[in-house]
């Protein structure tokens, strides 16, 4: 997974290069994600949650039609998770990253150099211990997200931009299934990212 | 189609789909008492959450290996980890001691047991002081068999010695069930019966607490 990462984001920026219309990112930020399961033992309510994650992606987009792109974007993010019990405290879980890969159409919104985007894509949960709901290891969702990026020219060549992503997938383990959870357990997230921007329209 | 009407499609196809209902917990009202009577008190207790157990063992017939299974088994149990245990090399600093030649933790101990074919177990501990245990638990797994390192008896040993750490977890009761790991002369397990009763026994409220 980690190779495929590595070498998608060697090879897309320069693959992307060789059209003039197509538009290479990267950025840095944060993501919040919204609880993975609740439960109730005896009297206890549990809440676990990831805490907001730092976050890298990168992307990459060519333009199919007048003013609208498709676009491949990668996203790791890296953070602990915690089980939160109401009124008692909360436990470490351990370490929780996550990546994903979508692709996307993106287009104008409202006025340049504002621009949305509508992704489908899979999400893969990579746990530091198999251990807990994630005994069996970390599940790979399917992903849909939403998103919106905000370019401003700082060169000849680089925009600075902000990328604002949410997205939505069902969650749930093969380990908290076999424990006789049933239905899943719908995720939000939530990301904000500063970065770089090369190529396409300005 | 306008910029607008993307972005009013693509929401809408979001809140469709998470339009569902939620994860849904299991009931776990599938499970057995673990309670220790003493008169006509029935007490509970568990490790605190946030104690990491010590536990030493003797280094005979691959204990050492048969009780690491044994804690890793009863970690598995747990989803939030409420329940931890390392082995160390020192007995004077350990909360339980887990051997062939253990002795019982004093003369008028509280003693479960559990009888295999292959060996025999019994967990001990002194006579309450008002509400404390006093430390160490005493675990004794003993081979009934002339081939103490042979696959079965090692198996027995395993299972034995996983069935007393329940013991020193809190399951102080046997499970009337004879497929669970608690059952007096446990054969397999642990079974979803063990699981919710170990993950009822970490969400309730200890009546008794543990001391040196």
């Amino acid at each position: 997974m980690r190779t495929a990462l590595l070498l998608t984001s060697l090879l897309l920026p320069s693959a992307l290069a060789a059209q003039s219309s197509s538009t290479f990112y990267a950025g840095l930020g944060a993501t919040w994600s919204s609880k993975l399961v609740e439960d109730v033992i005896v009297s206890d309510v549990i809440t676990t949650q990831p805490a907001i994650a730092p976050t890298i992606m990168v992307g990459g987009a060519t333009e199919v039609f007048p003013r609208y792109d498709v676009d491949i974007e990668l996203q790791f993010t890296t953070g602990s998770y915690s089980a939160d019990t109401k009124g008692k405290g909360s436990t470490k879980l351990g370490t929780l990253r996550t990546f994903s890969a979508t692709i996307g159409l993106d287009g104008p919104l409202f006025k340049p150099p504002f621009r949305w985007r509508a992704s489908v894509g899979v999400l893969k949960y990579l746990p530091s211990e198999d251990r807990g709901m994630f005994l069996q290891g970390g599940p790979l969702k399917f992903l849909l997200g939403l998103g919106a990026q905000y370019r401003r020219p700082v060169s000849s060549a680089i925009d600075l931009s902000v990328t604002l992503r949410y997205d939505f997938h069902r969650f749930t383990t093969d380990e908290l299934q076999r424990q006789g959870f049933s239905q899943t357990q719908q995720v939000h997230r939530l990301g904000l990212a500063v970065g770089i921007a090369m190529g396409g329209r300005r | 189609m306008s910029s607008r009407s993307n972005i009013i499609l693509a929401l809408s196809a979001a809140v469709a789909a998470g339009g569902c209902g939620d994860i849904s917990n299991p009931s776990r009202s599938n499970f057995y008492d673990w309670r220790l009577v003493v008169g006509i008190d029935s007490l509970t207790f568990h490790w605190p959450e946030d104690h990491t157990v010590r536990v030493w063992v003797q280094d005979t017939l691959s204990m050492p290996a048969n009780t690491q299974a044994g804690i890793d088994t009863w970690k598995r149990q747990f989803l939030y980890q409420e329940f931890d245990a390392v082995l160390v090399p020192d007995s004077a600093t350990a909360d339980v001691l887990v051997g062939v030649t253990i002795p019982p933790a004093a003369a008028r101990a509280i003693r479960l047991g559990s009888m295999a074919p292959e060996c025999t177990g019994d967990t001990t501990f002194p006579p309450l002081v008002g509400s404390t245990i006093v430390l160490p638990f005493h675990i004794r797994v003993v081979p009934r068999t002339l081939d103490p390192e042979g696959p079965a008896t090692q198996a027995c040993l395993r299972l034995t010695v996983t069935h007393e750490l329940g013991h020193a977890m809190g399951l102080f009761k046997h499970s009337p069930n004879p497929n669970d790991l608690m059952a007096p002369d446990p054969v397999s397990g642990p079974t979803a019966r063990d699981r919710n009763t170990v993950q009822q026994l970490y969400h309730f409220e200890a009546d008794l607490t543990a001391s040196r």
